[in-house]
């Protein structure tokens, strides 16, 4: 240990307990006071400890008057200079590490399907804005399944099936949910869907009045409703069949078929359109006489029995109508189906015009 | 802006109070530097340190000082973008996810070096800038937002960070992978 002498008082001080106040040397009570007094003088003096070289900085050895060697600029005895240099991270701390990285790899791997949910979501979002809506159904269909609560997912799995025009699917989606947290996108899908509903209520007028034969009002309202919501392809296909069966009232047969040619051609796989174009090229014929309409005719009929295998219920449609085509073209008479029912069926419960 | 007491906000963001020290101490291992002591966690004023040499090596003196702002940011980014999808896109009521987003905003909002580690590198970058380091030029600027940015704890800045960090980042990244 090295010692000092205080500069006021004399006093033999280790150095290490002793002060330097700008460059004298001093015990601490007269450190204090030459402090006091050069801070009342106005000055602002330097205060600073002053390092014993051969006191050892961190465990205080004491190693006589051999100089320690400097560490950082700071005496260290051996042992306490590898402490400072090689600070080891403590256990516990290098335990809570290896955890919070066991937790980082918990933590991506439980994220996966989470992550996949959200890839399949930025994809059906992607395919909507593009306005590709029926493809975008199948990616948003799983987030909704595993996200039933996610807002943003119901919608715009609602917005795809509404765009779609399955207006079932997007009430599913919806399962009875009407409120959503207010922004563009709840603000876009609730019009839609208001659209929608407004639409579905004005077909089903329009099916309650063509049940009471009151076709031009029928066709009318079902045109109304597939205007309101042209994504509904069965909307504007029914409107078309009740444009036919106003043009068979009115007995333009050219307008039915025109209208059956072109429902056709939009469903060419539906056995319903063959066989409504079947039954207004019937009817040509039988005001005509024309063979090639018979002979075309007779090819629908084939047409629409070979689509209808496909369904019970077009089966049953067609046992119905081809009865009447067939009469229509050997008799050519055209009567309409309460008519045929009237003097041909007993308990017919189909629904049907031409 | 209401006010609760430092402690009680290093207390529920402990982890990150460790990572950022841990940090530091990394840092000075690295580059060789005498550490005299270390706190990781105390529930007193600072809430963590490491006292170590000092360096007139800037390369040194900016990572140890910066060390924990990369090493906070980085793990608020990954374990916030693990967490991300459940809580934020898919509205998952899902406890661990939640866990993990905690976690990773402890770790955002302990990322701020300290005014005294910036001032450690504001202090040497002049000199250093002079000679055309470029890491002195490019700290600059980043020094100067972290300064800003330390005041701003006022007003919940770290807070505000690591959310940022926490929902920007793996957006951005779930945006660069899909």
């Amino acid at each position: 240990m090295r010692k000092a002498n205080c500069t006021t008082c004399n006093t033999a001080i280790p150095l290490s307990s002793a002060y330097r106040v700008d460059d004298a040397v001093y015990c601490e009570a007269c450190a204090n006071k030459r402090f006091d007094e050069m801070k009342a003088a106005g000055k602002v003096p330097r205060v600073t400890t002053i390092t014993d070289p051969t006191i050892c900085a961190k465990c205080g050895l004491d190693s006589g008057n051999s100089e320690l060697s400097l560490t950082a600029g700071l005496p260290f005895c051996m042992p306490c200079s590898q402490a400072v240099m090689e600070r080891p991270f403590p256990t516990w701390l290098k335990g809570s590490l290896a955890f919070v990285f066991a937790l980082l790899l918990v933590a991506l791997w439980h994220g996966r399907p989470y992550f996949k949910a959200g890839k399949s979501l930025a994809r059906g979002e992607r395919l909507l804005e593009q306005q590709r809506y029926a493809e975008a159904i199948p990616y948003l269909q799983p987030v909704v399944q595993s996200a039933p609560e996610c807002e943003k997912c119901i919608l715009l799995l609602a917005k795809a099936q509404l765009l779609t025009g399955d207006v079932e699917a997007a009430q599913k989606t919806f399962g009875g949910r009407t409120q959503f947290e207010k922004n563009d996108l709840s603000d876009e899908v609730l019009q839609i869907w208001d659209r929608a509903v407004r639409a579905v209520d004005t077909a089903g007028e329009a099916s309650k009045l063509s049940d009471q034969k009151k076709d031009e009002e029928a066709a009318a309202k079902m045109n109304q409703a597939a205007t309101l919501y042209p994504e509904m392809k069965g909307l504007s296909i029914t409107a078309e069949y009740y444009d036919a069966a106003v043009a068979f009232d009115h007995k333009d047969y050219n307008r039915f078929e025109q209208i059956a040619e072109t429902a056709w051609k939009q469903q060419p796989d539906s056995a319903g359109a063959v066989a409504m174009l079947a039954s207004a090229v019937a009817c040509q014929y039988a005001i005509t006489g024309d063979s090639s309409y018979r002979r075309r005719a007779e090819e629908l009929l084939e047409r629409a029995r070979v689509l209808a295998q496909s369904s019970p219920n077009d089966q049953k449609n067609y046992q119905e109508y081809v009865e009447r085509i067939r009469y229509r073209l050997q008799s050519r008479e055209i009567i309409d189906k309460d008519e045929y029912d009237r003097r041909f069926r007993q308990n017919s419960s189909t629904k049907g015009k031409g | 802006m209401f006010f609760i007491p430092g402690f009680v906000i290093s207390l529920f963001t402990f982890p990150g109070v460790i990572i950022h020290e841990a940090a530091h101490m990394l840092f000075c291992k690295i580059f060789k530097l005498a550490i005299f002591d270390v706190c990781f966690f105390q529930l007193k004023n600072p809430a963590g340190y490491v006292i170590h040499e000092n360096t007139r090596n800037f390369t040194a003196a900016f990572f140890v000082a910066m060390g924990p702002f990369f090493v906070n940011t980085a793990l608020c980014i990954v374990f916030c973008s693990a967490a991300f999808m459940p809580v934020w896109e898919l509205q998952i009521e899902d406890p661990l996810a939640y866990f993990f987003y905690w976690l990773g905003l402890s770790m955002g909002m302990h990322a701020f070096p300290s005014t005294q580690d910036l001032k450690g590198i504001w202090a040497l970058a002049p000199g250093e800038a002079k000679q055309g380091n470029l890491l002195a030029i490019l700290s600059y600027p980043i020094v100067a937002i972290l300064y800003v940015l330390n005041f701003g704890r006022i007003i919940w800045a770290d807070l505000g960070y690591g959310i940022a960090v926490g929902i920007l980042a793996p957006l951005a990244i779930f945006k660069m992978l899909v």
